[in-house]
């Protein structure tokens, strides 16, 4: 607990607006199958504290799991199940469910009424606590609309998008519009035009290796600042490497492209670890 | 990219006429958590049970390294 005596905002939010924290426990994470939907942002989150009672864990996990479609079809967008590591309530189990808005909750509760797998599940485990709460913020760490390397993403290729068609435009002025419009047999762009061309190629193949990462990034719930950096730095990197190419800067466009290169190579490896 | 490990979870009591205030600073707090290693954080108050109007936060954490961080 080294940064929060050191945190200002928690300073201000004890002594200037009379917050006193009563409870804080700490989870270890269970596993549920639940592919989680982020956008719309969750609103609410519903809170129900459980004792296990005669199943053991890997039961009552299974029948969660078999539970959990039932959540998904009547609109809650994430699913999660911990046990308190800490605390008075030692081994106690917290489900948290978030869903759009209530009509989805009230949805959720009247299918589970109706599931024989969830009458299952309540007549073996005591729900002895339930909190409905109403979220301010989901917090993913670049804000709530479109994530932030998604949005580099989107800025990667609107930036190919241009560069095509400034290819295109400098190809055009060095050989002529209907040479490109022909066949192209024997077409060698040279000097300004031909490093845009290869400059061009370069874009398409970086934007196709990093697509499915940035992408399976997204799909995955758990998403710390780091994709959003290494994804600006690739942005950033792209950039100056079309413009070194362009402009016939040898070496430092070779760096720039190592650098973009790195970037994508750990946006895989930060999915696989 | 892995899902959480931990998620610790913190109460607090505030009164009514300071909690939008108290919901703003929340919002500058979980900016602290996830620069400090939370990977997600969630935070809102309590609309029904035993501490209507309790504010509540949410940090995932890869490991308890990240949690001593906190």
């Amino acid at each position: 607990m080294n940064m929060i005596p050191q945190s200002s905002a928690y300073s201000r939010m004890i002594s200037d607006h009379a917050v006193a924290p009563f409870a804080r426990n700490v989870f270890r994470g269970k596993p549920i199958e639940f592919e989680p939907k982020l956008e719309p942002t969750p609103k609410y989150l519903m809170l129900t504290r459980a004792h296990r009672r005669s199943l053991e864990e890997t039961a009552m996990l299974d029948l969660l799991n078999k539970t959990a479609p039932v959540f998904k079809s009547a609109g809650a967008q994430t699913m999660r199940m911990g046990q308190t590591l800490t605390g008075s309530d030692l081994g106690t189990y917290m489900l948290g469910v978030t869903y759009p808005d209530m009509s989805a909750i009230e949805r959720t509760y009247d299918a589970l009424a109706n599931s024989h797998r969830s009458r299952s599940r309540y007549a073996l485990n005591h729900e002895d606590c339930r909190h409905r709460l109403s979220l301010i913020d989901t917090g993913r760490a670049e804000g709530n609309n479109m994530q932030g390397f998604m949005f580099y993403l989107v800025l990667y290729g609107l930036i190919v998008i241009i560069l095509i068609v400034v290819q295109v435009l400098a190809a055009a002025q060095q050989v002529g519009l209907s040479a490109l419009a022909g066949n192209r047999e024997n077409l060698v762009l040279t000097g300004f035009a031909g490093r845009l061309e290869r400059a061009t190629s370069n874009s398409l193949l970086a934007l196709a290796l990093v697509s499915p990462a940035v992408l399976m990034t997204h799909v995955s719930e758990s998403v710390s600042n780091f994709p959003n950096q290494l994804m600006l730095i690739f942005l950033i990197a792209r950039i100056a490497y079309v413009a070194m190419y362009a402009l016939g800067v040898v070496w430092f466009r070779t760096v720039a492209w190592l650098t973009a290169f790195t970037c994508t190579a750990l946006l895989y490896v930060g999915l696989v670890l | 990219m892995s899902t959480p490990k931990f998620i610790a979870i913190t109460a607090a009591t505030c009164p009514a006429a300071s909690r939008s205030g108290a919901l703003n600073e929340l919002a500058n707090f979980a900016q602290d958590c996830r620069q400090n290693g939370a990977v997600r954080v969630t935070y809102g108050s309590l609309i029904s049970g035993r501490y209507p109007g309790a504010l509540v936060g949410f940090s995932s954490l890869m490991t308890y390294k990240d949690l001593r961080a906190l």
